[in-house]
């Protein structure tokens, strides 16, 4: 099919125009501010949920095997379990939108770290890199075997006193204090 | 213990006649100072004030915890002898949230920082303290660390410069861990310029510390570098992006309108600003709350009291459970919460719908951001994306896929800043959903800067928010800069 001059050119400056006209309308219209923020696109307390909204049930067996894990005093009463169970709780409620999130096959993103090939390749622990160590054993007794050589540190570090911070100390030991009654057993 | 120091803590000090309380702790006139260094020639001094959680030499390192009350650190950062090389002097450590765990600096055992702009508003945390000292003039610039937003939002309450580096470019080595695949440290100041040219015309975004393993290497350094333009070109080359997903019901009108005349007047200079979309903000500051905390529970666990830190007498547990009692005492509420949230995303029945799952979600959350950006992120190699897998609410530009954007702009915090009443009174749920804005640059690593911009509402500015490509810091600063001019209040 051919289409002559005039209708080719009459064609041409109409699509010149659509295209102007487009681009003028995404990059400079009256007010792009206005058009993008006009409508929210969504509410940050939808991830609230309501109380009775599912979430993990945290038992009060679980809650007490949670505390000891992190090292936290049991709760004193009834009222400050259900207090801190309700808590927790709420929190995972909070969370738990993230798994909702389709993530099959995805890596995850532990670190924010070189992951270039060059920079794997820089950063991965060969036996060139430590060829200088092992150049410095020295081969013992009868069957060689490979042993560091050592040598004194000489470092700013060196010369702390790692006792000085502590608040209990016997000689140069730190004191840990267990709950028995019988005192003589606390030290270790 | 650490009796040289007993002194300096029992004075909070008022600054500003009684109306900004605490937010300088300690205060280097009360204790000996080492003796800095004679700056560089042509280093300008300064007077710096830093943060409790970063250690420096003769000031204690508290974390505004009982826990560590009083306690002096064995060594100095090496951003702080970094800082005093260049000329800093240091005035005082500043108030904080506990180990950095909050959004409102309330969460001390000093007692809440107090706003400046008005008494009983809340000066945005977790560096508060930081905003504070540099708002009212105690320091020319502040050291703060960012977690999930701890720079950018007292930046934004107290109306000032509050900048989050690329994580690993500044040391992080004496800085006390809260999330530390998330902390970074930056600065505050009053205008862009002096952190400028603290971090670039000093070199100081070029030193490789060997002494923190995830700052970032000499040799990855000069890769991103090289794969970053060196200056920002004339507005008309510039894009700027504004995300569909910052724009959420809770965005108090009078900020949204200071977005919008922001984006009027950078369009006025020639700057094309086009909407971009980044889905997973939505999961992002869920994904957050697992990691931090998370994290978290692992770094606090070596709080026992016996090495260092406040104990009390008699024996070190309540029950069976040894160092209970240490750290019942010695940590405060909202630590505790989320040291047992995070003792329960890492327990074996939840690590991997909720840790593992987050991570995935923050891969998610990179990748978002790189799509976006114009430039590659130079961390790892470029990657392909099919147009199928991009969110429905993406625009396209042509068929070749969306455009691309040089920055991202949008607001630092979804509110002005609360009454501390109202604080009080808040769910930590609640007072969670202020990161909104904040976190998504955090889990990606990106540098973001807060600039305060003035708005319709005459008394408080708003913030405003600059995210930008990875190590693109320089860049980012310059068109700080630019747009700090046009809407500064």
């Amino acid at each position: 099919m051919s289409i002559c001059a005039p209708c080719r050119a009459a064609i041409r400056q109409a699509f010149r125009i659509q295209i102007i006209a487009k681009r003028a309308s995404s990059t400079n219209p009256p007010s792009t501010a206005h058009t993008i923020l006009s409508k929210p696109s969504w509410s940050v307390r939808s991830h609230l949920g309501s109380a009775d909204s599912p979430s993990e049930k945290i038992s009060s067996a679980q809650l007490n095997h949670l505390l000891r894990l992190a090292a936290l005093p049991p709760p004193r009463d009834k009222a400050e379990e259900d207090s801190m169970i309700e808590t927790l709780q709420s929190q995972l409620r909070f969370v738990r939108a993230v798994q909702r999130v389709e993530t099959t096959g995805v890596e995850p993103l532990r670190a924010i770290r070189d992951e270039t090939e060059q920079g794997t390749r820089e950063n991965t622990v060969s036996l060139d890199t430590l060829k200088t160590l092992l150049d410095e054993e020295a081969l013992v007794g009868h069957y060689k075997r490979s042993r560091r050589v050592r040598t004194k540190l000489d470092s700013e570090a060196e010369n702390w006193d790692p006792l000085s911070t502590a608040s209990k100390k016997a000689g140069r030991f730190f004191v840990v204090q267990s709950n028995k009654k019988n005192a003589d057993e606390g030290s270790g | 213990m650490g009796d040289f120091h007993g002194e300096g803590l029992s004075s909070l000090r008022h600054v500003c006649n009684g109306d900004v309380k605490a937010a300088i702790i300690t205060l280097s006139t009360q204790v000996p100072q080492p003796i800095s260094p004679p700056p560089v020639d042509h280093e300008k001094p300064f007077t710096l004030a830093v943060k409790d959680n970063i250690a420096t030499a003769g000031l204690p390192t508290q974390c505004a915890s009982r826990i560590l009350s009083a306690h002096p650190s064995p060594f100095e950062a090496t951003i702080v002898k970094q800082l005093r090389a260049r000329g800093a002097s240091v005035v005082g450590k500043t108030n904080m949230d506990e180990f950095g765990m909050g959004s409102h600096s309330v969460n001390s055992t000093h007692g809440p920082v107090r706003n400046p702009l008005s008494n009983d508003l809340s000066a945005g945390g977790s560096s508060g303290g930081s905003a504070v000292a540099v708002r009212v003039g105690d320091a020319d610039l502040a050291l703060g660390t960012d977690t999930g937003g701890s720079i950018r939002l007292p930046a934004a309450y107290t109306g000032i410069v509050g900048y989050k580096p690329s994580y690993g470019m500044l040391s992080r080595f004496g800085v006390v861990p809260y999330a530390n695949s998330l902390d970074t440290v930056g600065l505050l100041a009053k205008k862009v310029q002096p952190m400028q040219s603290l971090i670039f015309d000093t070199g100081l975004s070029k030193e490789h510390d060997p002494n923190d393993p995830t700052s970032l290497s000499p040799s990855t350094r000069k890769r991103c570098e090289q794969a970053m333009p060196a200056s920002l070109p004339d507005f008309p080359r510039i894009t700027v992006g504004i995300p569909h997903e910052y724009n959420i019901a809770e965005l108090d009108p009078i900020i949204r309108e200071s977005w919008e005349v922001a984006i009027s007047l950078l369009e006025e200079q020639g700057v094309r600003v086009v909407p971009v979309s980044l889905p997973s903000t939505k999961e992002a500051l869920c994904a957050y709350y697992v990691l931090a905390p998370a994290e978290a529970s692992s770094n606090l666990a070596k709080y026992d009291g016996v090495r260092y830190g406040v104990r009390n007498e008699g024996p070190d547990a309540v029950g069976e459970t040894l160092y209970t009692e240490t750290r019942g005492a010695g940590f405060g509420e909202e630590v505790k919460r989320r040291i047992l949230l995070g003792t329960y995303s890492l327990s074996s029945e939840a690590i991997d719908n909720y840790f593992i799952q987050a991570q995935k979600v923050r891969r998610l959350i990179q990748r978002d951001f790189d799509r976006v950006f114009k430039l590659e992120n130079p961390l790892h190699e470029p990657v392909q994306f099919d147009l199928s897998d991009m969110a429905e609410t993406t625009d396209l530009e042509d068929k070749q896929g969306p455009v691309q954007v040089d920055f991202i702009l949008c607001p630092t915090a979804p509110t002005f800043p609360p009454k501390l009443s109202e604080v009080k009174n808040q769910s930590s749920v609640d007072t969670y959903m202020n990161d909104v804005f904040t976190v998504p640059a955090s889990l990606a690593g990106l540098p973001a800067v807060s600039i305060p911009s003035k708005t319709s509402d005459k008394d408080l500015p708003s913030g405003l928010q600059l995210i930008g490509q990875y190590w693109d810091d320089k860049r980012l600063l310059a068109m700080a800069e630019k747009l700090e001019a046009l809407v500064a209040p």
